[in-house]
């Protein structure tokens, strides 16, 4: 069996004619305070957790448990820079991006019928 | 780079050791429910723990604090050995001294000796008991932060008797809730979840129906399919006005009945409830429940209502095998304090209770056992009652002891060690033994040997009969500790009821004041050891959603009216006492109440909870020996102070997309594809994955979930879930690799609840694996998405694009490390991963759970099935709403679900083909377009249609 044959692939209308569902009382109100936060992906505030200190050191020494505090650095940097407030969210980034790809990927997907293997075995 | 870390092997290996293998045991919880539990070892050290599926309370299912329990064994702050109080300063003492000086004291106290514990229940315990009170001429008292002493009380008015009954709700298709929150606080809730679960599962187009009077939104209340609102007590009059329109249907007997009419005006009822509910009573007399809250009042119109429904002797066991769960008593507590302050008592013995956290101070308990010249505490902690004594002599947790239960009468467990003691501790029933021994009395003194021989002993004359069981003792017992219990209960037979005097009823104090309070135990945090476990602390309140701290819930209208929102601090006055706890606005909750639970607020009970929340118990007064928790004024004052709530629901950002389902019971008979999302076909780019072999699933019936967030605990236990703490949960970064998301659907005042468990979707179009740079999260050939940890870089892409958002990023270090001190690392589980600071890490469908099936399929040259393993959230469901198998399987269980007309995917129209499937929430009530009295609500789901403009 391919796959679950029995379940219909399905899509629902992905809008809500009332706010019917709902898990706060600031989004059932359309709290702007809590809107914000039910519609805000990264939590996290980059500049309280990450540094250039670390970044560098990163940078500097290789070592792999720092590999997050650098790219939480990057991601603090471009933010600074008006990356994800100066037009376009990350999300809306990825949206665009990965539609390109997947539509580029399916097509040659579709075309050479070959599968992608991960690396199996590092040097 | 980590050091390289030895493995060292037995040098004499064990014979009943194999590394890597686990053994199981069975044996019973500690606690005062007494469930049958299966102890999972590895290498000799318990690591988690199970419902014995052989037991008749848990059936193999086990509640979040029982799965938690293992974490209560390894608590660091715990009592490591006897400790002697000199000059307030604890000292050092060994064994021996501490049992020489005790039994010294001892006999010359003799006749002026307390024993207080909590309830305790199994012969031996009992009988060692009343072994030590009868050589010392001592008194037992029992007493527990909540004792139940009203539903007793009333048992003893309407029959006769103070037995608790035993409910089953595996037998009622109907059950009533006046202010009772059986699911959730229950003396025998996990017994009671399980049961309820068995009928939630539609059968034959059946399902049970569940109806709620109350205040406050309890675990019951928003599992209710009807539930009606009124005023802390108002629902006695609403219990007495369905007897008194069940009196007009024939129910047997001439009961008198208070004229409670016209109660649905003054509840703000629809007119023509009371009569829907008792024509619907009727119909189900016999397969039936009434439950009462913790008053009297509530508790005498149950056992009205069961005996005029005929559930007495049916789903009411009296008399049979009634419940041995609660038998502490205010009563008996106060007796005890009377004798301390009049100095008839010397000596004061104290295990498995705390009544200086659970007594408010007004009852005095610190100054009356300052009366007493010596205390003795027994217990596992210095907690707030053992700091009130000379000698702290550590107890043993009930996995590192002997022990025997009796939760119903006829229903015994054996409680057997599966760890060696862990600290210099001795159980406590074993330093009432030596007490005896070295103080040379008669009785108890002269017993030879230890606990685990009094156990036998007891067993082998109290328990096993040669005419029952055609076994010798050594293989009966044998047996015992292999099984877990044996079972002799009786059947029940219907007793008579006496019909007590009901004419004063209703008499719930009428406060006159603006708000009321009302004060319910947690459904998760008890006034005992579990308490300082991080854990339970961190795990949302079932409705609430919001951990690490306890709160007064309001209601929206009452918050508006006193300028009150989530998490502003306030002073909490009432009988005289004042606590300080957060404002939580609990949609559904009535107006002008203010409601806290219990089990918070503790002052001395270790370095996690210290200080977290408020104290309840000092809120309530005690009147006609019942603590006095419903109804008294209580006043407001607000701090200036605020602080966000932990409040895990609504972190999860999922673009306003239709997730739960939902419909009528009624609507469902007539159209099974009831309340799901409209459906279109999909296309997809990804080529289809090809399962040649397994393929696995799951499928959650969200009827039958109650939200009890066993599944979140058995999961925490089992794949070294990290506690994150306070600040954390508040970022979001909660680590539980299932949650349990509540929706409420309605308006905010009398909204309805819907439990949807979120957990890793094993989609087959997964987004996570499409854009993980590093290729470390994959697609397994049999259906699995898999997380490769030592691939993951922490780019949390993969947490970006799940629109589930059951993606975990380890954003500290919560390896070893943050299980210090000695022994939380020995909590661990080594069959799983413990992940690093940096990457990402989510449900795995138990992948060791999958192996360790595959070997035992292996094993026997067959193929895997559903019978041999289960995942961890699956396996301790109470209520059973997780099933989990191979899909490529035609006749496993989830193959057969997944044809089930209510199964949907969450989120389909994004086309990530999940592996989990969703059935509709079902609600037992009529839809509002055939019933004029519901009110307050929309249409259903399954009504609505798409806005114009909703894009496909």
């Amino acid at each position: 069996m391919s796959r679950e044959t029995n379940m219909k692939q399905t899509a629902s209308p992905a809008t809500e004619p009332k706010n019917r569902h709902w898990t706060t009382l600031g989004e059932l109100h359309g709290d702007e305070a809590a809107l914000a936060v039910k519609n805000s992906e990264f939590y996290s505030k980059p500049e309280e957790f990450f540094n250039q200190e670390q970044a560098t050191k990163f940078s500097v020494t290789g070592d792999p448990t720092l590999i997050s505090e650098a790219a939480g650095f990057m991601e603090l940097k471009v933010k600074q820079n008006g990356g994800e407030s100066g037009g376009m969210s990350r999300r809306d980034f990825l949206k665009i991006s990965g539609s390109g790809d997947g539509l580029c990927n399916g097509r040659l997907r579709l075309a050479s019928g070959a599968k992608d293997y991960p690396l199996h075995q590092s040097a | 780079m980590r050091p390289a870390q030895k493995i060292i092997p037995y040098i004499n290996q064990p014979e009943e050791i194999m590394l890597g293998v686990p053994n199981y045991y069975a044996s019973a919880a500690g606690g005062s429910q007494g469930n049958g539990v299966l102890i999972k070892t590895r290498e000799g050290r318990p690591i988690k723990l199970e419902g014995n599926p052989q037991h008749p309370l848990s059936k193999g299912k086990l509640d979040a604090r029982g799965q938690y329990e293992i974490f209560n064994l390894y608590d660091p702050d715990r009592l490591t050995g006897p400790l002697k109080m000199v000059g307030g300063q604890p000292s050092v003492l060994s064994w021996g001294t501490a049992d020489t000086e005790i039994a010294e004291k001892l006999k010359a106290a003799r006749g002026r000796i307390a024993v207080l514990t909590g309830t305790v229940h199994g012969p031996a315990r009992n009988k060692v008991i009343a072994d030590f009170c009868q050589s010392f001429e001592a008194f037992h008292y029992s007493y527990d932060g909540w004792t139940h002493h009203a539903a007793r009380k009333a048992q003893e008015m309407s029959y006769g008797g103070t037995s608790l009954p035993s409910y089953h709700f595996d037998k009622a298709e109907y059950i009533l809730c006046l202010e009772a929150d059986p699911l959730g606080t229950g003396y025998s809730s996990l017994e009671w979840m399980a049961g309820f679960g068995q009928n939630r599962h539609v059968k034959n187009n059946k399902m049970s129906k569940l109806v709620s009077a109350d205040c406050g939104t309890t675990v019951t209340a928003s599992n209710a399919d009807e539930r009606f609102r009124m005023k802390p007590g108002m629902s006695v009059q609403f219990g007495l006005a369905i007897a008194d329109a069940l009196q007009g249907r024939g129910a047997p007997g001439k009961h008198f009945i208070p004229r409670v009419s016209p109660f649905e005006s003054e509840a703000g009822l629809k007119p023509g409830s009371i009569d829907r509910i008792a024509t619907e009573l009727w119909a189900a007399r016999g397969k039936s429940i009434v439950m009462g809250g913790d008053t009297l009042d509530h508790q005498l119109v149950a056992c009205l209502l069961n005996e005029m429904l005929g559930n007495e002797g049916v789903t009411v066991d009296g008399n049979g095998a009634p419940s041995n769960q609660a038998y502490g008593s205010v009563v008996g507590m106060q007796d005890l304090m009377n004798r301390l302050n009049n100095g008839q008592i010397d000596v004061v013995i104290t295990f498995g209770t705390n009544p200086a956290y659970s007594l408010p101070e007004s009852a005095g308990v610190a100054a009356a056992f300052g009366k007493a010249s010596t205390v003795i505490h027994l217990g596992d902690r210095a907690d707030e009652t053992g700091r009130l004594a000379m000698y702290l002599l550590p107890g043993q947790h009930w996995l590192e002891s002997w022990g025997d239960a009796e939760p119903q009468v006829g229903l015994y467990s054996v409680i057997q060690p599966s760890v060696m003691p862990l600290w210099d501790s001795r159980a406590a029933e074993e330093s009432l033994i030596k007490f005896a021994q070295v103080a040379g009395v008669s009785g108890l003194g002269t017993f030879v040997g230890g606990w685990h021989e009094y156990v036998m002993e007891t067993w082998r004359t109290n328990v096993y009969k040669s005419d029952v069981f055609a076994a010798d003792f050594t293989s009966f017992w044998n047996s015992a500790l292999r099984d877990g219990f044996v079972d002799l209960r009786v059947a029940p037979t219907p007793r008579t009821y006496l019909s007590p005097d009901l004419a004063n009823l209703s008499t719930l104090r009428n406060s006159g004041g603006d708000l009321q309070l009302v004060v319910v135990p947690s459904p998760h945090v008890t006034e005992d050891g579990n308490a300082n476990n991080a854990w339970l602390l961190e795990l949302p309140h079932p409705v609430g959603r919001v951990s690490w701290t306890n709160y007064a819930n309001l209601a929206p209208k009452t918050a508006s009216k006193l300028g009150l929102r989530d998490g502003d601090y306030i002073k909490v006055t009432a009988n005289g006492a004042t606590i300080e706890v957060p404002v939580h606005v609990q949609p559904g909750d009535v107006e002008d109440v203010v409601t806290i639970e219990t089990g918070w607020g503790r002052k001395h009970v270790g370095r996690v909870g210290d200080n977290v929340g408020g104290n309840a118990f000092a809120l309530c007064a005690i009147e006609n020996g019942m603590l006095r928790t419903m109804g008294d004024p209580v006043s407001i004052e607000k701090t200036g102070r605020w602080e966000e709530l932990p409040d895990v629901q609504g972190h999860n950002y999922t673009e306003g997309r239709p997730i739960v389902a939902e419909a009528a019971f009624e609507e469902y008979l007539k159209n099974p594809e009831a309340g799901k999302w409209h459906e279109h076909e999909l296309v997809s780019l990804w080529p289809e994955h090809e399962y040649k072999g397994n393929k696995w699933g799951m499928v959650i019936d969200q009827t039958a979930c109650i939200g009890c967030n066993a599944c979140m605990a058995a999961c925490s236990v089992e794949n070294n879930i990290p506690v994150v703490g306070v600040g954390q949960i508040r970022l979001g970064r909660e680590m539980h690799w299932i949650r349990i998301d509540r929706y409420y659907s309605g308006d905010e005042h009398e909204p309805e609840f819907t439990y949807q468990p979120m957990l890793c979707q094993h989609c087959d179009n997964a987004p996570c694996e499409t854009v993980c740079p590093v290729v470390a999260t994959v697609h397994s050939e049999e259906g699995l998405n898999m997380q490769i940890y030592n691939r993951c870089v922490g780019t949390r892409y993969c947490s970006n694009n799940c629109p589930y958002k059951v993606r975990r990023f380890n954003w500290h270090e919560y390896t070893f490390a943050a299980y210090e001190p000695h022994p939380l690392q020995l909590v661990l589980n080594p069959e799983v991963t413990v992940r690093e600071k940096g990457i990402m890490e989510k449900c795995t469908f138990c992948q060791q759970r999958i192996r360790e099936g595959k070997e035992k399929a292996k094993e026997m040259n067959r193929p895997i099935t559903d019978a041999d393993f289960k995942t961890a959230c699956q396996q301790t469901c109470p209520t059973d709403a997780i099933s989990f198998g191979n899909t490529n399987n035609p006749d496993s269980q989830v193959s057969q679900m997944k044809k089930d007309p209510r199964a949907y995917n969450v989120i389909a129209e994004v086309n990530t083909r999940p592996a989990v499937t969703y059935f509709t929430k079902l609600r037992n009530r009529p839809t509002r377009d055939t019933d004029p009295y519901l009110g307050g609500h929309d249409a259903g789901v399954g009504e609505m249609q798409p806005k114009e403009g909703g894009h496909h």
